[in-house]
């Protein structure tokens, strides 16, 4: 069972003020979960594999997704995961300024749990939090 | 046709192009109406004269027949016969045959017309009674006569001599050959024989008209026989003659044969002792006086026969000059008419291949104009074309002989100096009587200049799409990539003021809400860029709306003051077009007016009306207005009218409806004096008719 309080958010997002934001919003919700950020999509594989000298993310955990990126953006970074065997299952939210409706649409196909728009820079990270702390103390998860 | 004038069609042509349809066997079924259908006047004169005859020839077996004396002579001792009159209505039904080309019939009657008339001649010459003469009827009259019923030879002579010249005239080459010519000398020597007969019984002298024993040559037969002679006169006359400049060689054979016939029997009958009384006159007493009269008569004949056809001759050749002098002055015209246009002329005779051009046409192909106007094949032409034109041309080419239509096509051709012209052919194809292509006439037209134009004009519009792509494309990607860092610095500063809030002196407090507030309007500033550069390429789809459902959303979203009051003046009509954009337009027209409203209380209202495939819109309001000096500015990208301080808007919001309404090919005015009297925003805004409104929606 997803230990609400064990639980590790990656967050992968190339803008550092928005990492920045996102843990401040987090200390002022007092949520004491560790979140550990990845500038773009190779780096968050390498972190979530433990290659390349990283340390593996600890399990379990929730990912946080942008979508403009460089080397290698959200969509293709979750192509990737959900071909990986021990990946593939990861719940992945993303937060994104991208309205296009392709996005959307692809992004869902790759199995995202739920896709978030940065409209209101005040505001997003805040119901973000919000809604990250209701989703995994209200919603179940398998056991593995 | 270069150089050709083709004459109206006449008789000769006509049997000529006939003729050449039975040699090639491409004629026609032959069949009576058909034929009838194609008389001429020529053929008209024939065939009335001949339907006479046969009437008249009727009418005197039925007078044998029945026994009545009035149908059958005219004069004492001069009946017609029966047999006479059979044999008249067989010429005439000969000739009834060759009007209508039947020669298997003239031959019939031919041979039952020289049958009979042998057989009497044989009469004569054998001095026996064969029988023949009263072979179909019995005569009840002139029965004092030698041999009753039997023909004078007179008769018999004519009638030969009229069959020998039908027979002549049959043959399927009528051309003016010899044949006629032939046809025509014996047809005049029986027309002799029977004017010498009637001038005998005008003068009383019978051996005139009686050549032999027998009774002499009735006066029908003698007027049948002149019917003939100048019935077939007239018809060559109108068929050969009327027309043509020149006059054809049957012509003199006939003028000598008449006038030598008329002397003759003028002297003839002048000569002799049995003249009239009057010729018993001591005056004329002297044979002398009587033969020089005769002569003077004769020579007078000639005279006047030989100035009639002089005169027809000196007319036709007149004629032919002036058809001539037209002829070339018309053509001098169109040549430098079509110098002037640039158009060359051509006629491609598919037969032989040989293509005519004139010396436009060469000098546009780079080829002789002596070889052009002589003709060449076609391919000497398709060579000069472009290459990569040559198989189009063909193909137009082939399409408009496989079709016998019509052909237009633009391709290049190469010039001497290694240059192109661009040139435009149209033509048609003209076929034969068959069906199939016979000729390809058509012209040719210099369009270099407009071609050249016109591609250069399509070459500039294609760039101009292409640039102004990128500059939306441009617009959207900075828009975009310059909102990522704003919103960066919007959050910190965000962040900073949530930190420092308690810790920040009044000034860095004003300061930091100066900065806030720049970044706010840098993001409306991208915003509207952004909308700006998305102008018309969102929502496009067609569809029927009222206009009132629209003024409703907009009303919903805008939330005006209380002391604003925006309404619509009128019925709005209903429109089918893209409701998004015009959405869009009115929205950002009706924010602006409530946005610069000034007064404690004001409205700002809708109005429209239709007008053709238009609906005209009105936008107007009572506020302060904006003066004539600025009615073109606040159209401009980022331009307001008012002081940094007092700016709500980042003023794209009449720049994007500019954009919007010119989209539609559409212009938008302002009308106002800038005196606090209000403004008025005008502009049309297509709307397609309903029906095909609602067809466009139903295939979107």
């Amino acid at each position: 069972m997803l230990d609400p309080r064990t639980a590790h958010l990656l967050h992968v997002e190339d803008d550092d003020i928005c990492q920045m934001m996102l843990s401040r919003e987090f200390k002022k919700a007092k949520i004491a979960n560790p979140i550990s950020g990845a500038c773009d999509g190779i780096d968050a594989l390498e972190m979530l594999r433990g290659t390349n000298g990283r340390e593996r993310l600890s399990r379990p955990f929730l990912i946080l997704l942008d979508l403009n990126m460089p080397r290698m953006n959200g969509i293709e970074f979750l192509k990737e995961l959900r071909q990986d065997e021990d990946l593939k299952k990861s719940i992945v939210f993303v937060l994104t300024t991208s309205d296009s409706d392709e996005d959307k649409v692809e992004a869902y196909n790759l199995g995202v749990a739920g896709y978030i728009l940065k409209s209101n820079p005040a505001n997003a990270f805040l119901e973000a939090t919000a809604l990250l702390d209701t989703y995994w103390r209200v919603v179940e998860f398998p056991a593995a | 046709m270069v150089g050709g004038v083709d004459s109206t069609r006449s008789g000769i042509e006509r049997d000529l192009a006939y003729t050449s349809g039975v040699v090639n066997g491409t004629r026609e079924p032959a069949s009576l109406a058909g034929d009838i259908r194609r008389f001429s006047t020529a053929d008209w004169i024939l065939a009335g004269t001949a339907l006479f005859i046969i009437c008249n020839g009727m009418s005197v077996c039925i007078g044998w027949w029945v026994r009545i004396p009035i149908l059958v002579q005219l004069f004492p001792d001069a009946p017609t016969h029966f047999n006479t009159a059979l044999i008249f209505i067989l010429l005439a039904a000969g000739e009834l045959g060759l009007v209508l080309r039947r020669r298997g019939v003239v031959i019939a009657m031919a041979i039952a017309v020289t049958g009979l008339a042998s057989a009497e001649l044989a009469e004569y010459a054998l001095r026996m009674n064969l029988g023949i003469d009263t072979l179909f009827a019995v005569p009840f009259v002139g029965q004092n006569a030698l041999f009753p019923g039997r023909m004078s030879g007179n008769t018999i002579a004519c009638f030969l001599l009229i069959c020998g010249a039908q027979v002549l005239m049959s043959k399927p080459d009528r051309g003016g050959g010899a044949a006629t010519a032939a046809a025509v000398i014996l047809k005049s020597l029986a027309g002799g024989i029977a004017i010498i007969a009637m001038l005998g019984y005008v003068v009383g002298l019978k051996s005139a008209y009686g050549w032999t024993d027998s009774v002499g040559m009735s006066i029908r037969s003698c007027a049948g026989v002149l019917l003939i002679f100048i019935a077939t006169i007239a018809a060559l006359w109108q068929r050969d003659i009327v027309d043509k400049p020149s006059l054809p060689n049957w012509f003199l054979p006939f003028l000598t044969i008449s006038v030598v016939t008329i002397s003759i029997s003028l002297i003839w009958i002048f000569a002799s002792p049995v003249a009239r009384p009057f010729m018993l006159d001591p005056l004329y007493a002297a044979s002398a006086h009587r033969v020089s009269l005769a002569i003077a008569l004769s020579v007078g004949t000639l005279i006047f026969l030989g100035t009639i056809s002089v005169l027809v001759a000196g007319h036709k050749a007149v004629m032919a000059r002036v058809s001539e002098q037209s002829l070339r002055v018309a053509q001098a015209r169109l040549k430098s008419t079509l110098e002037v246009s640039a158009v060359g002329t051509w006629t491609w005779d598919l037969a032989s291949d040989r293509l005519i051009g004139d010396e436009f046409t060469a000098r546009m192909f780079s080829i002789a104009a002596s070889a052009a106007a002589e003709g060449l094949p076609a391919a000497a032409y398709l060579q000069v074309v472009h290459e990569e034109d040559r198989k189009d041309v063909a193909d137009a080419l082939e399409r408009a002989i496989q079709l016998c239509g019509a052909y237009d096509i633009e391709y290049r051709v190469r010039q001497d100096a290694g240059a192109f012209r661009w040139l435009q052919a149209r033509g048609r194809v003209e076929s034969d009587g068959a069906g199939r292509a016979a000729y390809f006439h058509g012209a040719v037209i210099d369009i270099n200049d407009r071609k050249l134009s016109e591609l250069s004009l399509r070459d500039k519009n294609q760039q101009l799409e292409r640039s102004n792509r990128d500059l939306e494309d441009f617009a959207y990607i900075a828009s975009h990539d310059l909102r990522t860092p704003l919103n960066g610095i919007n959050s910190t500063a965000l962040c900073l003021e949530e930190d420092l809030h308690d810790s920040l002196s009044d000034e860095s407090r004003k300061l930091l809400g100066l900065m806030r507030n720049r970044i706010n309007h840098m993001e409306t500033l991208l915003e509207d860029l952004l909308t700006y550069s998305r102008v018309g390429r969102t929502d496009t789809t067609v569809s029927e709306t009222k206009l009132a459902d629209i003024f409703d959303s907009i009303i919903e979203v805008l939330h005006p003051p209380a002391h604003i009051q925006v309404r619509v003046e009128g019925e709005l009509p209903m429109i089918a077009t893209a409701s998004t954009q015009l959405e869009q337009v009115l929205r950002n027209l009706i924010d602006n007016a409530v946005k610069h409203h000034d007064k404690q209380s004001g409205e700002v209202v809708l109005s429209g009306r239709r007008v053709g495939d238009f609906v005209e819109l009105v936008v107007r309001d009572d506020g302060p207005g904006i003066l004539p000096q600025f009615h073109d500015k606040i159209f401009q990208l980022f331009q307001t009218l008012k002081r940094r301080a007092d700016r709500k808007g980042t003023g794209m919001g009449l720049a994007i409806v500019k954009r919007l309404v010119e989209r539609q090919n559409c212009r938008i005015t302002v009308h106002s004096q800038g005196d606090g009297t209000g403004t008025q925003f005008r502009f049309k805004w297509p709307t397609l008719p309903s029906t095909r409104g609602a067809a466009e929606t139903t295939n979107a």
